[in-house]
Formats: C-alpha cells, sequence, structure tokens
C-alpha cells in the first residue's frame, strides 16, 4: 500500500516537521505501508492551490490513502471531498471542518498554559514578560492562546499584544523570529521574561537578544524540544523547551492509517489527541534523547514515481 | 495483601453524573489490577471544603493507603497535603494537573472541547447570530473550556454576546440550579431578536438553562450545545430540545488516571510529574446519537466503596 502526505515545509527547513514525517514514516513501515511524500511550501504564496495539486495527482496516482496537514481549518476541503469520492480515505494533523477519515489534534493550549507557569516559577508575580506569536495556523495560534491565558492566570504583565503582526514570527522559521525578536526588544526594555511560541522562533530571538547587548536580560521559554533548543538550554541560553514528542506525533497519524487501512476499523471522522509530551529543563536535560535516535530517519521518498 | 488507593472525590453522588462516571472509570481500572478504592467525599460547593479536602489526604496517610487520588480543581489547593503524603511514601495522583508535584495527572483538552462546540453550534448558524455563553467554577478545566469558547467564537461568523468569565453569568454551584439565575440574566440583558445559541459549559448547567427556558417560553428559539456527554444531555438531544453534547468521555478520564496508578503501583514504573491526555471525545447530535453508550455500559459501576 501506498499513502501520500502532503507535506508543508521543504524538508531541512523546520526540523520539527521532519522529525514528524520521519515518525510517521516509521510507523506506516512497520505497516507494511510505504510512505510517499509531495511538499507544498506554505510560504509560497500560491500554497493553498499547490496543496490542492498534490492531493489530485495522489488521486490519479490511485494512492490508498492521503495525509494532509491542516494550517486553514477550511482547507483544502474541495481536493479532500474529490479523494473521498474516489474512496480514497484522508487523514489530518489537526482537525478541519470538513469530513476526513480521522484527525489528530494536539492540546497547544495545555502546551502554552504549562510554559507560562514554568516561567512563573522562575519570576516574581507581576513580572513584565513578552511573547512572540507565530503564523496564523490553528496549532500556533492556539498554542499562542495558551501562553497569553498561563501568562494571565500566572499574574504576570503581559507588555505586548502576540497576535499583532510586528510581534510574530509569521515565517515559522528562525529568521523570521530573529526579526520579530528585534521588533519587540526595540519597543520594550526591562523584560524579564520572553517566550517565543517555538523552538525556531527562540533560536532567531537568543540572535536577536545578543545582537542588542541584552543576553542574561530575561528568562526563556519555547515550544517544541528540538535538539537545538536543547542546546540552549544546556548552554544556558535558554531556560526550557516543552517537548511535543513530534515523531510520536508522526506515530499517531501513522497508528490511525494503519487502523483503517490495515485493520480495517472505520474511525467515524473522530479526532484522537497526541500526547502532552514534557518540559525540558536544564534538570533534566541529560534525559532529553534527540528526534534522530527515537525514530530511524530514513531518506523520505518524494513523488510519486 | 490487596493494595488500597483512596480518592478524594470533590462532589457528592448524583451531583453531577460526569464527575461520578469518572470515578466508575478509575474504580474499574483499579479493581481489574485488584486495588480496592476506598472514596471520601469533600464537596467543593461546601464551606470549608479545603480543610475537609485536607483532611481527607491525612485520612489516606494515617491509614497508610497505598495511594491517593485527588481532583486538582484550582492549581495550588491541597499542595501541603499532597507534599505530606509524597513525605510519607505514598505517591498520589491527580485528576488535573496541579502546580505541585505529583506522581502523575491526567490533563484534559479542555479548550479543544471548547473549540469544537463552538465550531459546531457556529457551523448550524447564520453569519452575525448572536451567541451567549454561560460559564462555570472557576476551576482550572472550566476556564480552559471557556477560553476555548470564547476564542472559536470569537473567530466564528457569530457573535459573542457576553463575557463568559463574568461571575454574573457563571454557573458557580456547577449544578443544574446554579444555572437558572445567569441564564435569566443573559436573557434580560440581551433582547431577544439577538439571542440565536446559547453555551452552557456544561450539560448539568444545560438542564438549568432549559428549565430557565421553559418557564419564560423561550425554549425553541435558541440553539443550545454543551460539554459532557451525560445521559441526561443526549435525552435533551434526542427531544430536539438541544443540537448537542460534546461526549468527553468521563469514564474513559477516569480509566486513563487509573492505568497511570496501576502502571506505577503494579506495574513498577516509577512516575514523576507524569502528565496523560484523557481522550479528546466527540459530539453527539442526532446524526450519530444511536451510537452513544451510557457510561454505565462502557465501565463496571460497582457502587463506590465509601470511607476508610
Amino acid at each position: 500500500m501506498r499513502v501520500l502526505y502532503v507535506n508543508v515545509m521543504e524538508y531541512g527547513a523546520h526540523p520539527g516537521l521532519d522529525a514528524l514525517a520521519h515518525g510517521l514514516d516509521h510507523r506506516l513501515q512497520q505497516s507494511g505501508i510505504e510512505l510517499r511524500t509531495l511538499t507544498v511550501d506554505v510560504r509560497r504564496p500560491d500554497w493553498i492551490e499547490g496543496q490542492d495539486q498534490a492531493i489530485r495527482r495522489g488521486i490519479q496516482a490511485g494512492v490508498d490513502g492521503i495525509i494532509v496537514y491542516v494550517l486553514d481549518p477550511l482547507q483544502p476541503a474541495e481536493a479532500v471531498e474529490a479523494a473521498r469520492q474516489q474512496g480514497i480515505p484522508v487523514f489530518s494533523f489537526e482537525r478541519p471542518r470538513f469530513p476526513v477519515a480521522a484527525s489528530l489534534v494536539y492540546p497547544n493550549f495545555n502546551h502554552g498554559v504549562y510554559m507560562a507557569e514554568y516561567l512563573a516559577s522562575l519570576l516574581p508575580t507581576g513580572a513584565r514578560v513578552a511573547v512572540i506569536g507565530g503564523p496564523e495556523v490553528i496549532d500556533d495560534i492556539e498554542l499562542v492562546a495558551g501562553i497569553v491565558h498561563g501568562v494571565r492566570q500566572s499574574g504576570f504583565t503581559l507588555v505586548n499584544d502576540p497576535f499583532e503582526e510586528r510581534y510574530r514570527n509569521l515565517q515559522d522559521v528562525a529568521a523570521g523570529g530573529r526579526e520579530a525578536a528585534q521588533r519587540l526588544l526595540a519597543d520594550f526594555t526591562d523584560l524579564a521574561g520572553l517566550i517565543p511560541f517555538n523552538d525556531e522562533t527562540m533560536l532567531g530571538t537568543l540572535d536577536a537578544v545578543e545582537a542588542a547587548g541584552r543576553s542574561g536580560e530575561m528568562k526563556m521559554v519555547s515550544r517544541n524540544g528540538s535538539p537545538k533548543a536543547v542546546e540552549a538550554v544546556r548552554a544556558g541560553r535558554s531556560h526550557g523547551t516543552w517537548d511535543i514528542e513530534i515523531t510520536n506525533i508522526g506515530a499517531a497519524v501513522g497508528n490511525l492509517v494503519a487502523r483503517v487501512l490495515v485493520d480495517g476499523e472505520d474511525l467515524h471522522g473522530e479526532s484522537f489527541i497526541a500526547g502532552l509530551g514534557r518540559l525540558i529543563t536544564p534538570e533534566n536535560a541529560h534525559t532529553y534523547k534527540p528526534w534522530t535516535e527515537r525514530v530511524p530517519h530514513t531518506p523520505l521518498r518524494e513523488g510519486l514515481e | 495483601m490487596t493494595k488500597r488507593v483512596l480518592y478524594v472525590n470533590p462532589i457528592y453522588l448524583d451531583a453531577n453524573p460526569a464527575i461520578d462516571a469518572l470515578a466508575y472509570g478509575l474504580q474499574s481500572v483499579l479493581h481489574a489490577a485488584d486495588i480496592q478504592m476506598p472514596v471520601l467525599f469533600a464537596d467543593f460547593r461546601e464551606s470549608g471544603m479545603r480543610k475537609k479536602y485536607e483532611a481527607a489526604i491525612e485520612e489516606g496517610i494515617r491509614a497508610q493507603v497505598e495511594g491517593i487520588v485527588i481532583y486538582a480543581l484550582n492549581p495550588t489547593l491541597f499542595g501541603e497535603a499532597v507534599a505530606k503524603a509524597r513525605s510519607a511514601g505514598i505517591p498520589v495522583f491527580s485528576f488535573v494537573r496541579p502546580r505541585y508535584a505529583v506522581n502523575a495527572a491526567v490533563v484534559y483538552p479542555n479548550f479543544n472541547h471548547g473549540v469544537f462546540m463552538a465550531e459546531y453550534l457556529a457551523s448550524v448558524l447564520p453569519a452575525d447570530s448572536g451567541v451567549g455563553v454561560i460559564g462555570g467554577p472557576d476551576t482550572v478545566d472550566d476556564a480552559e473550556e471557556v477560553a476555548g469558547l470564547v476564542y472559536a467564537l470569537k473567530r466564528s461568523h457569530c457573535r459573542l454576546l457576553n463575557d463568559p468569565e463574568d461571575k454574573h453569568y457563571c454557573n458557580v454551584q456547577d449544578v443544574s440550579e446554579g444555572a437558572r439565575e445567569p441564564t435569566l440574566r443573559l436573557l434580560e440583558n440581551v433582547p431577544q431578536s439577538q439571542l440565536q445559541g446559547l453555551i452552557p459549559y456544561n450539560d448539568e448547567t444545560m438542564l438549568g438553562c432549559l428549565s430557565m427556558l421553559e418557564e419564560t417560553g423561550r425554549l425553541g428559539d435558541i440553539k443550545i450545545v454543551s460539554r459532557n456527554g451525560s445521559p441526561q444531555a443526549v435525552e435533551m438531544v434526542r427531544t430536539g430540545k438541544t443540537l448537542g453534547t460534546w461526549d468527553l468521555d468521563a469514564s474513559g478520564i477516569g480509566t486513563t488516571l487509573g492505568d497511570l496508578v496501576v502502571r506505577h503501583l503494579v506495574g513498577g514504573e516509577v512516575l514523576e510529574d507524569y502528565l496523560s491526555m484523557s481522550p479528546v471525545g466527540r459530539m453527539i447530535t442526532l446524526d450519530n446519537i444511536e451510537s452513544w453508550k451510557p457510561w454505565s455500559e462502557r465501565v463496571d459501576c460497582t457502587p463506590l466503596s465509601v470511607g476508610l
């Protein structure tokens, strides 16, 4: 059996997304399913059309299943419906507002709350905290909503609005994080805490903080648990990264695919939830296992030929 | 010797069916592992609840139970008593994650529930419809669910008509009776022509809302969804009084925590600050109502054993 995954970023641009794809690939291999990828980089302005075309290519190639990453809950509804009409089950990372065979949702909000609560354990009540938001995609928005909820519940003074474009890393790569952090640092002095919404953003933020000569001013926590972020925690440049156990997220969707394609289960379009993960701090960083050691990183097979 | 794990239940039986189902789910997994589950009650609606709850934990310590399960209604409550239990070598497990150390906790995807409920209601309402929300007590899980409702309604084509974090619009008692006053307030403060949808944050609240709507002659005017998937709420869906109830699989929440207790006490895994997500659940509507199973058919509901 062959299953198509419409990947959302060029390989190498976002280590988390790469690890997720490897987790998916590994789980599918265990059930004898071959994973093929077609990558449509969502930084392209025509990404919605690109996703639509990729799914239609999958339909033409007669794949046994299709996996999409839902960034906008309304897209790519038409192409997914076309696949389903052809009897091809469609699975999704995150939950769309159109029918799929099954979807996996993430506890993004909880992650955000716990990141803020951790920062609260390091800082006094009322401390000035800033947040750098992410692109306009479901999981990042929910994460930032959780961070804001947690920051407020923790009694911090939130100095900025992370949903304002000026304070967002809309590109979701380190360079975008650096630019957002530069704008933030120019606007606010004396920050006790800073939460870049994810690790890539945090890496860019670290550059900006250093360039501004403000290293050591603020405590920082971010999300994903990427190897580079854990390195920053070990080096004392950041104070924590929430490890979302991203290879397990990929494997969880692979599991749903196997239940439908191999075991013949009907999942009734229901949603399932990814595991919560854990915070990596200087205290437990020695227990962290890099993503490459969690599942084999066999090269992904791009294309349907 | 059979192990004993104390569960300090935060509300009396029959007051909130979801909390009952959660206890039965927990008990069913513990019983299957040959662990007894004595229960003590410290009802959060009563004055002096905090002291009673802590006293119950201390009773468990004195009785030398092998484990204690708490419900972290507020993330900072009961910290001292829990630390005392852990110092005595008794592992502590929690429904909802507290801000102090426990061995393991089950976390609910409350925010996601709120989002999915609001999205469902919005999908059946025309653009610019007004929606009211009745919030709950200021507990972690209720506040997160309401945050999800507010977030999704603000991003939908509907208008949120009230602030469900304002105590005047909250069912702080978390039983059906407590929903009547905030519902009446909403009906009085919002012009009839503007209120097309209503989200009572949970099923018990929904039952109180319905009684108030009936009394005021507004039943049938307003489309309603709520959360929990309780038997009574499913009945309301069946009779067309509401559109849906999000079945959060309450007994599944209990079994999820039960699994963690068993892993620690029987499986020999040492869990420390371990977190597990409860099932996300699903919306029960007229379209899938026949597939709904009462909690009593999902887990063994042997009566709880009260007292140590």
